[in-house]
């Protein structure tokens, strides 16, 4: 895509999160964190030191993972992190990744529990 | 001030049968009428209704575009398909409807701590739900015209 003159600033482009540390939102919820190195047209990125921040309730980690390749579709955000700011809210503990399964499995379970008992309060339509 | 955009479409070729490349706009900011003209090559079964549909669809998204292109600079709530929902300044919109916003701040920041030091953001255009945008933000009669202009094929 080409811009003649003075438009050219109005390109959303990618180029200005070259080489930033950044956080990237994905469709299945995932949370990454790393530096772009690359990007294209599909907003598929190349993430470079990238971890995995996995939130749940209080707790947190960062689980590293390396070199990633992302592709466009799953995108969500790119966001630029302020590094003069606290990425997140003081009273967050740090845990270890497998605590934070631990913790991830038991929030998962207790949002299906609720499913399920909704769904039977539904059927008896108490309403 | 003369505004030209070449776009290459690979999709649209595969639905329509007619491959598309590229298709240059031109557009005179100001009067917000525009010529379209578009070179074609006709691919294998080239359907007129199909083609007329295409370049319909094409001229469409340079609509929204123009007209987000005139938003740059103003406060917007973009919600996603996910219900994040993020206030900031329009920096700037592309062709995908990809959108970038500045001075960021999350709507609902306490359910969405990971968000707390960004910005700045690129907001994929394909994950946008809504644009709520600012009501005097909308020359309603302006983008009346415009539509009509669309509708009639320019």
């Amino acid at each position: 895509m080409s811009l003649a003159g003075e438009d050219i600033y109005l390109s959303t482009s990618l180029a200005s999160y070259l080489d930033k540390k950044l956080l990237v939102l994905l469709r299945d919820g995932r949370k990454l964190m790393g530096i772009l190195r690359s990007f294209d047209q599909f907003a598929n990125a190349v993430l470079e030191g990238a971890c995995e921040r996995v939130i749940v309730g209080e707790l947190y980690c960062d689980i590293p993972l390396g070199l990633y390749v992302i592709r466009g579709e799953n995108v969500v955000l790119i966001g630029e992190l302020d590094l003069e700011r606290e990425e997140l809210p003081p009273q967050m503990t740090c845990v270890s990744a497998a605590e934070i399964r631990r913790a991830q499995k038991a929030e998962r379970e207790a949002s299906d529990l609720k499913g399920t008992m909704r769904k039977r309060m539904e059927f008896l339509d108490l309403d | 001030m003369v505004l030209i955009l070449s776009l290459s479409l690979p999709p649209f070729s595969v639905v329509y049968g007619l491959s598309v490349s590229p298709i240059a706009l031109v557009s005179f900011a100001g009067d917000d009428e525009y010529t379209p003209c578009c070179e074609f090559r006709p691919n294998i079964t080239s359907n007129y209704s199909s083609f007329v549909l295409a370049v319909l669809i094409i001229i469409f998204l340079q609509l929204f575009f123009s007209y987000f292109k005139d938003l740059v600079g103003r406060e917007v709530t973009v919600e996603l398909k996910n219900d994040l929902a993020i206030r900031g300044t329009l920096h700037s919109v592309d062709q995908y409807l990809n959108i970038k916003l500045e001075n960021t701040r999350v709507v609902d920041q306490d359910k969405y701590p990971h968000m707390l030091s960004v910005r700045n953001c690129f907001i994929r255009g394909s994950v946008v739900r809504y644009v709520q945008l600012p009501p005097d933000g909308v020359d309603v009669d302006l983008l009346h015209d415009a539509t009509r202009r669309e509708a009639r094929g320019g």
